[in-house]
């Protein structure tokens, strides 16, 4: 098992990475599509080693509501586009403290 | 106990939701119908609802007492219903109002139905409380709020007093109904004095009066309900209902009664000098409740009983009277000596008003004739004497002042015009209801003797008031008040110097402390509390600086505080 | 050795996406990276969700991705590829940190389970999604009906400011 939790936590950090580092919305959001699939990749492959199919099921929903996260996150990406502002994290900081 | 549930709910409802102003009126009018009503269908016993406070059952208990009071009450209280949506009509806080009222209700029948002095507490202090509301109704005015804190103050005192006669009985009894602590021995000195000073505030007796007065300040139809429906009968009740702790202290009785005849006596004095004609009935009231006091203290229940029933008539009445009165003059006039030749602008309401004037001063026949010497004639006969005198000569004093305000303000010349007639029905018609229960009303409190040594006293002194009063003021107004331009006069004006004493001796003191206190306070507790507010104003200025707005900044924040987490796991 | 290849396979795809400028390219790099995962599915006996992966992330979702990009026109980072240099060299020392902490975590030697043919089959996952777990499967449902109304809401026209 323990191959898999490395590679597991190697495509999470990377994803975490990518996450941290870029500037542009969209690739922040395949970095967590990433991470995801990370998290994903450990629950089939505890779900083999433990030899039962609920593991399978979860990460059908996971899939699932990633998908919704995506999807959510790119209507943000439109929204703030429309509003003729440029797409970039760094210049979004009105809720400033 | 659908009779306390209705006004209580509807007091609720008039206070959270708006209504339109019909409604509110309708609405709390029914309530009070339907408490009535209950009253009307009570029947004697005990009921037990539940148990609160781990043992204490909640229970209603109904005797003749308690019926009594709950039917006057409610009775009373509906006609002051019906008429204050005549005299509020123009008030923007109908609602407000209105639920005032039937808080009041509804805490009053507490007070009367309970079936120990636990739950006799609660409806006390909300009687108290619904006094506090109403009276400072008008909170723009700085003496109406000023009146509510006094009466709420003087009342927290009896409280304080109620709370303290209760404990003692309980703790001495271990019992928390009536009936099982009458049955047990309770300290019955200490209790009665407690006992008084409690229906003391709450009746407006000597010493703690001073604030029925100034609780003229509320709309009238206030001032109708607090002197005959709720308040100021809850003091009579209590030493109706506690007669038991009375009779084991025979000298703490003998002394409550001696200090109920002289609030008896010296209110009656005080109502003379009064120009303020709704300070004439508070005065009256407080002189009428000193009689209930006395028969109440040396156990002549019966024919306390009976004068808490016709005063209750007579003194709505005559507040209704003064209301219309006020109201006819432009509102709030209440200064006797712009007053007079009301006769012809206000013929029903004079009438009226001449109806309870009879009626309070003991006109034979009428209902005050029957009750008042009730209480004088048991007085006489169970060995009271110089209570008796006492009693006979306020009798005279009675038809002094409340003629001396019926002349000055009915008859003799106009001394402003009013503005407008006495045209709404819905003002009459309780006042007419009332006039006809202040004649008849000696029917409900089983006519004691026709005639007798103290009806013979009481109506001799009784027609020398009426006569001095005809003499002094019905065709001269206020020029016959020139005989009180002297030394007694004076003393009589200033109230006996009460609010003077009272001033002196709790007032100032307490401000002075309080100043003190206020000036010694920002060093020390105020210090402290800025202090602890600074250091939280810095903290949340450093914490402010982590909410930088930048989204990556966050994530790596949370990635940091995951791995430090996991770290942690691993080194454990 | 196969999970050698395809992890290696997968883990450079995913690199690919953080590094490439383009943001198309970006997409294409993930497509890679979500093929070796499902790859990396199907020796762990999980056709259905290997398919899933394949059907749904790496075509439907990167559809979307492709769309979005089409519509904002080439959106170049503004300058250079990263953000200020020192959340970059924290968010590398966190990663490494934490690749190691999970490392050093992942002590058991755990062997695989014996499991029948069918297991991660389209039935055995049916099964399992529709019995026991027929809640949580619900809750996704009104997620998703959540989602779906608040993408409308912010993409909608008539709320132009």
């Amino acid at each position: 098992m323990t191959p898999y939790v490395v590679l597991s936590a190697i495509l999470f950090a990377v994803g975490a990475v990518g996450l941290l580092v870029r500037r542009d919305p969209l690739v922040m959001i395949m970095s967590i599509e990433i991470m995801w699939n990370a998290a994903n990749l450990l629950i089939v492959a505890a779900a083999r080693f433990y030899g039962t199919v609920s593991g399978q099921a979860l990460v059908f929903l996971v899939i699932t509501l990633a998908a919704a996260d995506v999807a959510i996150g790119l209507a943000i990406v439109m929204h703030v586009a429309r509003r003729g502002e440029a797409v970039d994290v760094d210049a979004l900081k009105e809720l400033k403290g | 106990m659908a009779l306390l549930a209705a006004p209580l709910v509807m007091a609720l409802v008039l206070a959270w939701i708006r209504l339109p102003r019909s409604v509110v009126v309708g609405l709390a009018n029914a309530a009070v119908a339907i408490a009535f009503i209950g009253a009307l269908l009570l029947r004697h016993g005990d009921t037990v609802v539940g148990t609160w406070l781990l043992s204490v059952p909640i229970g209603f208990q109904v005797d003749t007492i308690s019926q009594t009071f709950a039917l006057v009450t409610t009775g009373v209280g509906l006609l002051i219903h019906a008429y204050s949506a005549a005299y509020m009509a123009h008030d923007r806080d109908l609602s407000r109002y209105f639920a005032g009222l039937n808080f009041f209700i509804a805490a009053m029948l507490l007070l009367v139905l309970a079936d120990g002095p636990v739950l006799l507490l609660i409806g006390w202090a909300g009687v108290g409380f619904a006094s506090y509301l109403l009276i400072g109704f008008w909170y723009e005015r700085p003496a109406a709020v000023a009146a509510a804190r006094k009466a709420f103050l003087i009342n927290t005192a009896g409280d304080v007093s109620l709370m303290l006669a209760i404990a003692l009985m309980v703790t001495s009894t271990g019992q928390t109904t009536y009936s099982g602590i009458f049955a047990g021995h309770v300290p019955a000195v200490a209790v009665a004095w407690l006992l008084f000073f409690a229906a003391a505030a709450k009746s407006a007796q000597i010493p703690l009066h001073t604030w029925l007065p100034d609780a003229m300040e509320g709309p009238t139809p206030v001032s109708a309900l607090i002197h005959a429906a709720t308040m100021v009968t809850a003091g009579v009740y209590l030493l109706l209902r506690f007669h038991p702790v009375l009779a084991a202290a025979p000298s703490a009785a003998e002394g409550i009664a001696i200090l109920g005849g002289a609030s008896c006596l010296l209110a009656g004095l005080m109502a003379i000098a009064q120009r303020d004609i709704k300070r004439v009935l508070a005065f009256s009231t407080m002189s009428q409740v000193g009689y209930m006091f006395m028969a109440a203290a040396v156990g002549l229940g019966a024919a306390a009983l009976s004068h808490v029933v016709t005063h209750a008539f007579f003194k709505a009445l005559l507040f209704m009277g003064a209301g219309v009165v006020m109201h006819a003059l432009g509102g709030d006039e209440r200064d006797l000596y712009k007053m007079g030749g009301l006769r012809q602008k206000l013929p029903a309401t004079s009438a009226a008003m001449g109806v309870a004037a009879l009626a309070i001063s003991g006109f034979p026949l009428m209902s005050g004739y029957f009750s008042k010497d009730a209480i004088l004639e048991s007085l006489l006969a169970n060995g009271h004497p110089w209570l008796w005198a006492l009693g006979v000569v306020t009798a005279g004093l009675t038809a002094l002042y409340i003629f001396r305000m019926y002349f000055l303000a009915f008859w003799g010349k106009p001394r402003t015009q009013p503005s407008h007639g006495e045209s709404w029905l819905s003002f009459r018609w309780p006042m007419a209801v009332l006039a006809l229960l202040a004649i008849v009303g000696g029917v409900f409190v089983r006519p004691f003797a026709w005639f007798s040594l103290t009806s013979g006293a009481t109506l001799v002194l009784g027609l020398a008031g009426f006569i001095i009063a005809y003499r002094l003021y019905a065709l001269r107004g206020p020029v016959g008040d020139a005989w009180l331009d002297g030394g007694v006069g004076s003393l009589l004006r200033s109230e006996f110097g009460f609010d003077a004493i009272y001033q002196a001796l709790i007032v100032r003191p307490g401000a002075a402390i309080a100043a003190l206190i206020a000036a010694g306070d920002p060093a020390a507790t105020g210090g402290l509390a800025t202090g602890i507010s600074r250091s939280a104003a810095a903290f949340a200025e450093w914490l402010r600086g982590w909410q930088s707005g930048l989204v990556r900044t966050y994530a790596l924040t949370i990635l940091v505080g995951a791995v430090l987490a996991l770290l942690w796991v691993a080194v454990r | 050795m196969t999970l050698a290849l395809l992890g290696a396979a997968a883990v450079a795809a995913a690199l690919g996406v953080i590094l490439a400028r383009n943001p198309v390219h970006c997409v294409l790099w993930l497509i890679a990276h979500l093929v070796a995962t499902a790859a990396i599915f199907l020796t762990l006996n999980a056709e259905f969700l290997a398919l899933v992966e394949i059907l749904v992330n790496a075509g439907a979702v990167m559809v979307l991705f492709l769309f979005v990009l089409s519509l904002l026109g080439s959106s170049k980072e503004p300058e250079g590829l990263l953000g200020r240099r020192g959340e970059s060299v924290g968010a590398l020392v966190a990663a490494l940190a934490f690749v190691g902490a999970v490392a050093a975590l992942s002590g058991s030697s755990m062997a695989a389970a014996a499991v029948p043919a069918a297991f991660g089959s389209v039935q055995s996952v049916g099964v399992a999604l529709f019995g026991p777990h027929l809640l949580p499967f619900e809750l996704t449902a009104l997620a998703l009906a959540v989602a779906v109304v608040s993408v409308v809401t912010l993409a909608g026209r008539s709320r132009q400011p």
